[in-house]
């Protein structure tokens, strides 16, 4: 058996890692420095804040660490993904500030980004199958790169969800461009860029046809039509964007394939892949089928993907592969023919495969192990030189021995998920899912160095520049997917919780706890600020969506309003004196073309724009034009704000667009809002309602108040079963309980059920009227009872009341006839279960109310009932 | 192949975190239970120097620093102009800690993406017109006897003249009702001390709706009017706490520039006061008049909210149901009066017993007192203005100054009397005595004063430890990161004798800023984690589209397709939904989760639809198929370790799609033999995983986790997984009963996934008893 004889080698491993941390004293931890000290009176100013504020030496040193000042600069600027929110923020590293969220996939109104017409043509980039997406689930930015070191040139972003790259100006962070994936249906393992930033690698997540055809989701089509692949996005340094002629897929097997990295130095030229359900399961839990958790995670390795990068761009460009969807695609046969893939048997459910400073290690975190990996460039190069495969997978691709081509592999803890890498040689990052804790470990020497528990169940961590040949070492910040109790309460959706880690000494130290306040970041990456060459302002006029002058700016004094049949175009300029010009006259249905440019070239001189009422509005900093569209649908004075933003007070300066009635034009506008409102009723309505009104009464107070939430007739979903409850409880108490549930969570017969359902029954409101009628209809649901078959006086009173917990085992009851259950009970003695079935019992499992509920039971009838009990359970 | 990794390390580092225990304890930071510092490391200054901070940035660090786990002192609510999002945000860290969606769509919190909030923010079109931004000033927050009970936040949209309602207990927004006299209006708000009333008012002369003038109509002025709308609160279960637009009320106001409003409270009772600036003979948008100096001359209107209330009850211009009271009308009855005002008023403040209103001005180098104990007097000498509203002179209302050096921005009370003035140019906080008439306490700032904030400042209990100062110009005190950057609150000290600067606050997705800020454990208590299970979150009621665990279904009605969904970790029922291409999809969703922050997402790959599901939420999103293929769908919220599992097809067939017989293909023998070593394998696994935590739950059980609440919670969540897993046992037994070992394996793997999440949940608690110093 595998696991019986592979267990002591991994009790070994594991074990070591667990103990060889654990028990140093506290103190041995801290960082002691010899150093200048302060003058004694402000120590003990600082003792009197620590004191009053509960901080500790260690806090006080964190405190120093982080703050930040107009005088004292970040070091780093980091990018994070949004998640769903679909944006990218950039924050600053020690600070900890947001600096800005920069609009990607989402509408933002402060930006006017997809509210100005420049922004949504660029939004249009984006479309696919021709349907507007305003949303995306960005997951993992990179910065472009020269030579493997970060170029503070430009920066990427996929999106998950509508598979997509965005691609950032880091001169103005902001989206230039979108490219739409013509060939998968969801991505995950981009944007990574190889060390010249020639191309941007974006890896599928979840398989499925390549010829967007619907196929029945049986197995077999799985295996024989859906698939997964890579896309590798040309970029055109020159012009600065992806050009999607020169860019290709390669197609894989329909696992999972999740991140990527791209080799450097030595490993330049490849690209590495990791991928997670490699057993290509077919989940359907509502067809009784397990779900797709259980079937992914089924095997016990999954697959690295190596690929050749270069040589497939030879391949590409030589024609040899196919087109779909007017897209080049190397089909797998192809790319298996031409040696352009192989793959390695890799830790279970990886997610992070991050490639070493000097090129040559590969590391892969499995988040269903308890190991990093660490493969070497050099063997995998051998064994590929060699073609000494261990097999080959289903669809022929050549597979390469784990362990040949393996450095070795490290236990770091129950979850392993993304490394990176810092400034010392042979020092790597990486943070472990379940256990919450950041892993500083040695991948040359492979054994674990520090660890550092975090809070709590980090996904990805980013040392600083930690994926380039550059790293700096310095800071770890653990991007954590929960934080639970970190904050003040802000509702149920927390945000999520970056920690910085300072990681100069010997010692991981945490140093600051960033709340993320909107979006979800996945994935980071931090770029020294020396790096950065942004711009403060626009040269004037400039349309900032193509980062070219506009055709449509307006000098100050040019000002004017050209009409063009039912088109009013607005040529204007806003500045600190307001929008020129400040008047406008439209006439009902007319569209009016707000060209705005802000004509101020002093930094944070910006204006926010809005034709009040109408939904339009624009952002314009310095230099920057833009249009508003307004469909004058509706008759009327609209003010028109302009409001600078570097002013303390607002500028009082409007302007007003009048739009003149017309009856034709409110007549079809009438009609078109009424066919509007009858749309969207028929759109939200659905049969709930009218099928709630069919029912009886008291069933229909049942739903009406959300009792079928929780509670069902003959099975337990949320809350007991209330099956025979009426027999079981009195219905004064029962009443009561409706009512007022929140008044009785401390009554000794709810307390367990409290427990053994993890949640307290809401205060519906629900009045006495409607609570009678409740309980008239929970006194229809009866089980059969109990068949009274004899004279038996035990089995009479059984049938009276006990059956209707002890017959099906309702609130941890012990079932008439479980001999296990009734044994230790019945060791008891019969004394103490007649005290119990008379006062009533709390027990580990459940409870018993004091004579079952039923009040009108004797002493002498419950006394026969548990002989009846009793005899059954010999 | 070489498979080295067996389940087997697992259980042992399970075993070895949740018995062993040691590890964590010196690693993890007590933040609980912890000591205060005795003595000052010498790495302090050590950092300090190697960052360049000096000894007052040093003291400042100790002042802001908030560890891991502790709590602010103070919650923060603040408007951020056209972002159209109230952002919320802890003092005194000032780390931001939501963006609440309010006016402009959202997708991480599926804010106008899923049906219910979709809905809700529909409700608030003007017809044809629907909004999909707002543009705000601070948020008011509700009363009770003047004080901030912590039930509801109100913010103003300025550019579309609406106001919005958000709960403080799930800090979602709930409400959104539209002004239907006047478009657009000020960015402010504010409410009366009981929150009988929101009131809302314009900000530039406006055209009542439904009415027409020409722009260059020689009259035009005397047609344009300002407003002042009442908008009562109902208050009532927490479900409730809304806007009755029923009882709802406009009052003209004069067509002059207004500006910020204050509810009289104490002394001033029943009256609100609002600045108007360029008052005389009205101003036309866009006309160059001559509001721009220090001539133009400003009123403060007052309307006395009773005999306004009164006046529109008998009104007879009504706006739908909504009456507006004629200016001439309110002006008769003494519902409206005024006070003549110098020049560019910016704010008024009514102080904590409601007897002084003191009023900044951008122009000249003072500030006003009013004493409005006076303004119950004799008003005999009041004259009417252009439009007829009887104005009293500055002098015959006993209007004083004080003289602060500069324009001033903003006023705010602090505790004890103090009073608290931005100052625009030179930049600076001033602190003047109010008794005395001067300056008290002076603190220079190296940028143009804004709006001010201290916390609870406009309740009848304001406090005396920071004020925050907007700075608009950020360059050069933030990184930048282009031309658009974060806004810039500044925070200060204002304990003591001298005032001292703290720290720089970054708001990004700001257009301008201004805030309140409440005491934390006035409004912590409140919030929830989770919803009833089954809650339609924007109505505060059980959803009708709510699904029980083996309750989901998919209902069709014609090409209408209802998929009513659960989520829980770490798989979405169904996982393969079949529909026809034209199809309108509904997928009604369920978060059956009730652990704390274990929220999930959900999308269908390129139909664009997204949203959240906190803890009992329901929400829906709905889409057209129209296009026949095949689309992924996913949880998008990172939620277990098997989260990227959690995923499902939509299957679209094309029209007239000719369904073939598909052949599955058949386990061999040898597979099925496989199978069955498989599943005892893992059958052992779950054996020796399940040791495994009956063994944690002892720890848990000596170490008297019920005492800690945070414990306790996630003990409720690992014994739900558990029972979850137990759920399954049926499944097993029924595919081992057929012999379908490969079934019985996967099964067996889903029931140890159920152990993973419980041993998740386990750990946590573990380490959260240890943080809190258990041993």
């Amino acid at each position: 058996m595998r696991i019986q004889t592979t267990k002591s080698i991994w009790f070994l491993v594991a074990a070591v890692a667990l103990t060889g941390f654990g028990c140093k004293p506290a103190s041995e931890d801290s960082t002691k420095t010899d150093t200048v000290a302060g003058a004694s009176d402000q120590k003990s100013e600082l003792l009197e804040i620590a004191k009053d504020r509960k901080l500790s030496a260690d806090d006080m040193v964190s405190a120093v660490s982080t703050y930040g000042a107009p005088n004292i600069k970040d070091e780093f600027v980091c990018l994070n993904s949004g998640g769903q929110a679909g944006s990218v923020i950039a924050y600053g590293v020690p600070s900890m500030r947001i600096l800005k969220y920069i609009p990607t996939a989402a509408p933002d109104s402060a930006a006017g980004f997809q509210y100005d017409e420049e922004s949504k043509l660029l939004a249009t980039q984006g479309y696919i199958d021709d349907r507007k997406i305003n949303w995306g689930d960005t997951h993992h930015p990179a910065y472009s790169e020269t030579d493997g070191k970060y170029d503070g040139e430009f920066a990427f972003i996929n999106d998950k969800a509508n598979p997509r790259i965005f691609v950032m100006d880091l001169k103005d962070f902001e989206t230039k461009q979108i490219v739409t994936n013509p060939i998968f249906r969801s991505n995950h393992g981009g944007a990574f860029v190889t060390p010249n930033t020639e191309y941007i690698i974006e890896s599928a997540q979840y398989a499925s046809p390549f010829d967007h055809m619907y196929r029945p989701l049986t197995q077999k089509n799985f295996n024989e039509f859906f698939r997964g692949g890579i896309t590798y996005h040309k970029f055109d340094r020159s012009k600065g964007r992806i050009s999607p002629d020169e860019s290709f897929v390669i197609e894989l097997p329909p696992y999972i394939q999740d991140l990527s990295d791209s080799g450097k130095m030595e490993s330049d030229g490849w690209s590495f892949t990791n991928s997670l359900c490699s057993e290509r399961y077919v989940g359907g839990i509502e067809a009784g089928r397990p779900p797709w958790e259980a079937g992914c995670s089924a095997a016990d390795t999954d697959f690295l993907h190596v690929i050749n990068w270069k040589k497939a761009a030879k391949v590409a460009a030589s024609g040899k592969g196919t087109k779909i969807n007017g897209y080049t695609v190397i089909p797998l046969d192809l790319a298996i023919a031409e040696d352009l893939i192989h793959l390695i048997p890799e830790a279970k459910s990886p997610h992070g495969v991050d490639v070493s400073p000097d090129g040559r290690f590969i590391v892969v975190a499995g988040k269903l192990d308890t190991h990093a990996q660490v493969f070497d460039i050099r063997k995998i190069e051998d064994l590929i030189n060699k073609k000494d495969y261990a097999g080959k997978d289903a669809y022929g691709v050549p597979i390469l021995d784990q362990k040949k081509a393996m450095h070795g592999q490290v236990a770091l803890g129950l979850g392993p998920l993304h490394t990176q890498f810092d400034a010392k040689e042979g020092i790597a990052y990486t943070s472990v899912y379940i256990d919450s804790m950041v892993v500083k470990w040695d991948y040359i020497n492979l054994k674990v160095v520090d660890k550092q528990s975090v809070h709590y169940n980090v996904g990805h961590l980013v040392a600083m520049q930690g994926d380039s040949r550059d790293p700096r070492g310095k800071y770890v910040i653990s991007l954590n997917k929960l934080a639970i109790d970190r904050f003040n309460p802000v509702g149920p959706l927390h945000p999520q919780n970056h920690q910085l880690i300072g990681v100069s000494g010997d010692k991981m130290r945490l140093l600051y706890d960033l709340p993320l306040p909107m979006g979800e970041p996945h994935y980071t990456t931090c770029i020294d600020i020396k790096a950065l060459k942004t711009q403060d302002v626009y040269a004037p006029g400039t349309n900032s969506s193509t980062m070219s002058p506009s055709a449509v700016a307006t000098a100050q004094g040019e000002e004017r309003v050209e009409r063009e049949g039912k088109v009013v175009k607005v040529f204007a300029t806003v500045s600190r004196h307001g929008i020129t010009p400040k008047q406008v006259s439209a006439n009902q249905g007319d569209t009016v073309l707000y060209h705005l440019t802000n004509i101020e070239t002093k930094p944070d001189a910006s204006v926010a724009f809005n034709v009040g009422g109408y939904d339009a509005t624009t952002f314009l900093p310095p230099g920057r034009t833009a249009t508003v569209r307004v469909n004058a649908t509706q008759s009327g004075h609209f003010t028109v704000h302009a409001r600078m933003t570097d002013q303390a007070q607002p500028e009082r300066s409007f302007g007003v667009l009048g739009v003149k009635p017309v009856p034709a034009m409110e007549a079809a506008r009438q009609r078109r809002t009424a066919t509007m409102e009858v749309a969207h009723n028929e759109l939200m309505t659905w049969a709930v309602q009218q099928e709630r009104a069919e029912l009886a009464d008291g069933e229909r107070q049942f739903v009406e108040f959300g009792c079928n939430a929780c509670h069902r007739q003959g099975r337990e979903v949320g809350g007991p079963d209330l099956t025979d409850v009426t027999v079981r409880r009195d219905k004064a108490w029962i009443k009561r309980w409706i009512m007022g549930p929140d008044a009785m969570y401390e009554d000794p017969t709810i307390i367990p059920l409290i427990e053994r359902f993890g949640v307290k029954m809401p205060n519906q409101g629900v009045d006495a009227a409607n609570a009678d009628t409740i309980i008239e209809y929970l006194s229809t649901w009866k089980s059969a009872g109990a068949a009274v078959v004899s004279d038996d006086p035990g089995e009479k009173a059984y049938a009276k009341v006990c059956f209707a917990c002890h017959t099906a085992g309702v609130g941890g009851a012990p079932k008439l006839g479980d001999k296990e259950a009734w044994a230790p009970r019945i060791a008891k003695g019969p004394d103490m279960l007649l005290k119990h079935g008379i006062e009533g019992f709390k027990g580990d499992t459940g409870f018993m109310p004091p004579r079952g509920g039923c009040s009108d039971c004797t002493d002498e009838d419950l006394k026969n009932a548990i002989d009846f009990i009793t005899s059954k359970a010999q | 192949m070489l498979k080295p990794n067996s389940r087997s390390p697992w259980i042992l580092a399970i075993s070895g975190l949740l018995i062993a225990g040691c590890f964590s304890e010196t690693t993890k930071p007590k933040a609980k239970e912890k000591e205060a510092a005795t003595e000052v490391s010498g790495e302090l200054f050590k950092v300090a120097g190697e960052r360049g901070l000096n000894d007052d940035q040093i003291r400042a660090a100790m002042q802001t620093y908030v560890p891991t786990g502790a709590r602010d002192t103070y919650v923060g609510l603040m408007g951020a102009g056209t972002s159209g999002r109230l952002v919320i945000f802890g003092m005194p860290s000032m780390r931001i800690l939501k963006y609440a969606g309010v006016f402009t769509p959202e997708p991480w919190q599926g804010f106008a993406y899923d049906d219910e909030s979709r809905n809700m923010l529909r409700a608030s079109a003007r017809e044809d017109i629907e909004y999909s931004f707002g543009d705000s000033a601070a948020p008011a927050l509700s009363e009770k006897d003047g004080n901030y009970d912590g039930v509801a936040a109100f913010l103003a949209d300025g550019a579309n003249g609406r106001v919005a309602v958000l709960h403080l207990d799930d800090y979602e927004t709930k409400q959104i009702v539209t002004n239907p006299v006047f478009r657009s209006g000020y960015g402010g708000i504010t409410v009366t001390p009981n929150t009988e009333f929101v009131v809302q008012n314009t900000s530039s002369p406006d055209l009542p709706i439904g009415e027409w003038a020409e722009l260059d109509d020689p009259k035009l002025a005397s047609k344009l009017r300002g407003g002042v709308t009442f908008w009562p609160f109902d208050r009532g279960h927490h479900t409730e706490n809304r806007i009755n637009e029923s009882g709802a009320f406009t009052v003209e106001l004069p067509p002059y520039v207004q500006g910020e409003s204050d509810a009289g409270k104490g002394a001033s009772a029943g009256l609100i006061f609002t600045l108007g600036f360029c008052s005389g003979t009205g101003v036309v948008p866009g006309v160059d008049t001559t509001c721009g100096d220090e001539k133009t001359p400003a009123v403060l209107h007052i309307v006395d909210i009773a005999k306004a209330q009164t006046l529109a009850k008998s009104s007879t211009t009504l706006h739908g149901k909504h009456p507006r009271v004629k200016l001439a009308d309110a002006a008769a009855d003494g519902a409206l009066r005024q006070v003549e005002l110098p020049a560019g008023p910016t704010t008024i403040a009514v102080s904590a017993d409601g007897a002084t209103a003191i009023i900044t001005h951008d122009f000249g180098d003072s500030v006003s007192v009013l004493d409005l104990n006076r303004l119950k007097g004799d008003w005999s000498a009041a004259k009417p203005d252009a439009f007829g509203v009887p104005t009293l002179s500055a002098a015959a209302a006993g209007l004083t100054q004080i003289k602060v050096g500069g324009p001033t921005a903003d006023v705010a009370f602090g505790a004890k009397g103090n009073v608290y003035i931005s100052v625009i140019t030179p930049g600076k906080l001033v602190r003047i005595d109010l008794a005395k008439k001067t300056i008290a306490g002076e603190l220079a700032l190296d940028f143009p004063g804004g709006k001010l904030m201290i916390p609870q400042a406009d309740t009848a209990s304001p406090t005396a430890e920071y004020a925050v100062v907007m700075n608009t110009q950020p360059r050069n005190r933030l990184t930048s990161v282009g031309p658009v950057l974060a806004m810039n609150p500044h925070l200060i000290d204002i304990s003591g004798e001298s005032m001292r600067s703290l720290s720089d606050m970054a708001v990004p997705q700001a257009t301008r800023i201004d805030a309140v800020a409440i005491k934390a454990d006035l409004i912590d208590g409140g919030t929830v984690v989770r919803y009833p299970p089954g809650t339609n979150t924007r109505t505060g009621e059980l959803s009708d589209f709510r699904t029980a665990a083996g309750e989901e279904r998919v209902e069709r009605k014609g090409n209408r397709v209802h998929v009513f969904g659960t989520l829980i970790r770490s798989h979405i029922t169904p996982e393969i939904v079949e529909v026809t291409e034209g199809d309108v999809v509904t997928f009604h969703l369920t978060n059956l989760e009730q652990a704390q922050d274990q929220t999930h997402g959900f999308t269908v790959s390129t139909y664009n639809v997204h949203s959240s599901w906190e803890p009992g939420k329901v929400a829906s999103v709905t889409f057209t198929a129209d296009k026949a293929g095949v689309y992924p769908y996913y949880c998008t919220e990172f939620c277990s370790a098997l989260h990227l599992e959690m995923m499902g097809y939509l299957m679209v067939k094309p029209k007239n799609y000719v369904e073939t017989a598909e052949v599955e293909e058949v386990a061999t023998p040898e597979e099925i033999a496989q199978a069955k070593l498989d599943y005892e394998a893992k059958a052992q696994t779950i054996k020796e995983t399940q040791a495994v935590i009956d063994s944690v739950v002892a720890w848990l059980n000596e170490h008297e986790y019920k005492k800690d609440v945070r414990a306790v919670e996630l003990v409720t969540d690992a014994v739900a997984q558990l029972n979850a897993a137990a759920a399954i046992q049926p499944q097993i037994d029924a595919a081992i009963a057929a012999g379908d070992w490969p079934k019985a394996k996967l099964w067996a793997e889903q029931y140890f996934q159920y152990q993973v999440k419980a041993a998740d949940a386990g750990v946590r608690a573990k380490n959260v008893m240890v943080e809190g110093g258990a041993k």
